[in-house]
């Protein structure tokens, strides 16, 4: 009744309608957590581990191989500098006692509200349009899909899917990322996103609030996944357009995602009554 | 042992493209290598070694990848499809043409990516400078691609006659 070549194009017509259709579904739902996406982590994560592993040794020896040619002529220059630093010492040693008390105290502080788990950077997305990042700890060491991932400098991402001992982190600088921020000086409120530039911008911020260049940006905490008043980046240029009710705020993320190499996971995720009282 | 070579060699391309970008700046703008293999296996090999192949590193670089799950199978699924359809149509013997199909697949790889991004992500900005992006990629393909690929599938034969060198008739 059909011929051969019929039946052929009806298949490959419904097989990209069927493409598109399963396509668009998971778009919707963002980070879907799968057995396969957890077992493709487990299976190639380890490999990532031992060449990243190797190419940091390697890269060790090159470098000291180059320090140890110059190194005679440095110290000629650092006999000198070290009878001036001699007189520093004694005024940076009381710095340096008043500081780690008061780390001290904000370590406990921190203890008490934050358990976080440190990890490292064994393997970025293999597609240059996404921006996500393989790191070396997962289930097994408490970290779950939705927790924020840190570093001292700033707001890194959130765990989109963990296998056993690997997990994947969705950065800041991914167009799919959304944090709740707040300007810090003004509490003017937006939505931080990434940027195809490098940069984020904070969207939905009203005309009528004051923003300038070099504003710092932090979580507002309202997004229910990072704590509130984590930075985030600071102003980096901001445009008001002749028309439409919000102007446009780009920032400079502090957090400089070419050289991040390890990351805090945040694995006590605040719960809704711990986001009320904030 | 064709199987156990090209999953061997398909890890290998995962880890490559993963780990290294990291610490060589210059394999940032590296296109994908494992399109190289869409085009072999639909040039030089039967369905039945290319297809399960194909379907299987789809899903192991949806699982690395933060974009929307089956994107990179869905890709790599058509672009063989087509590899399979320029066999009926061309002479695939003659080297000449690698460089231009494997700037295709690139090319073509890329629109897919870009273009459900435009679709999918709501709010999304498509790179004004992804053209910059996309050509360094295009460079990298004309002038590595087939040298890889031939590189590939010399290996590959001389694997195979090895290999029979152990059967039974062959003797």
């Amino acid at each position: 009744m059909f011929s051969k070549k019929m039946i052929l194009i009806v298949g490959a017509i419904i097989l990209i309608a069927v493409n598109i259709i399963i396509l668009s579904v998971n778009s919707q739902e963002r980070t879907p957590s799968t057995r396969v996406g957890q077992f493709t982590i487990f299976l190639i994560s380890p490999f990532q581990n031992s060449i990243s592993s190797s190419i940091h040794f390697l890269e060790n020896i090159w470098r000291y191989y180059f320090d140890l040619v110059g190194v005679a002529q440095q110290n000629d220059a650092l006999s000198k500098k070290l009878m001036a630093a001699n007189s520093k010492i004694n005024r940076l040693r009381e710095i340096e006692l008043s500081h780690a008390r008061i780390e001290q105290l904000l370590e406990f502080k921190s203890e008490l509200k934050r358990q976080v788990v440190a990890a490292a950077i064994v393997g970025k997305d293999p597609s240059p349009w996404y921006k996500t990042v393989i790191i070396d700890k997962g289930r097994d060491s408490g970290v779950q899909r939705g927790m924020p991932v840190v570093t001292p400098k700033g707001i890194a991402g959130l765990i989109m899917d963990a296998s056993d001992a690997y997990a994947k982190v969705l950065l800041i600088e991914d167009q799919n990322s959304a944090v709740d921020a707040l300007v810090q000086g003004t509490r003017a409120r937006g939505i931080i996103k990434g940027e195809p530039s490098g940069l984020l911008s904070l969207y939905y911020v009203l005309r009528r609030h004051t923003v300038a260049k070099g504003d710092i940006i932090i979580s507002s905490g309202l997004d229910g996944v990072f704590p509130k008043g984590l930075q985030i980046g600071y102003v980096h240029e901001v445009n008001k357009p002749s028309s439409g009710i919000f102007q446009e705020v780009f920032v400079t993320p502090f957090v400089d995602f070419e050289k991040l190499e390890e990351v805090l996971i945040l694995t006590d995720v605040p719960q809704p009554e711990e986001l009320s009282d904030t | 042992m064709t199987y156990i070579l090209y999953i061997i060699m398909g890890l290998f391309v995962v880890v490559f493209q993963t780990t290294l970008p990291m610490h060589f700046r210059i394999f940032a703008s590296m296109y994908d290598l494992f399109l190289l293999f869409v085009v072999y296996l639909g040039f030089y090999r039967p369905i039945r070694e290319g297809l399960p192949f194909v379907i299987l590193f789809g899903f192991v670089m949806d699982g690395m990848s933060g974009g929307p799950f089956g994107l990179y199978m869905s890709c790599y699924f058509w672009l063989y499809a087509g590899m399979l359809l320029l066999t009926r149509f061309m002479r695939v013997s003659n080297n000449l043409i690698l460089p231009l199909v494997v700037v295709g697949c690139v090319f073509i790889q890329n629109l897919v990516f870009l273009g459900t991004m435009a679709v999918f992500v709501p709010d999304v900005k498509v790179p004004t400078l992804s053209y910059q992006r996309v050509v360094v990629q295009l460079i990298w393909a004309v002038v590595t691609g087939p040298i890889f690929i031939l590189i590939f599938r010399g290996w590959h034969q001389n694997l195979e006659k090895w290999l029979k060198t152990f059967e039974p008739e062959y003797r």
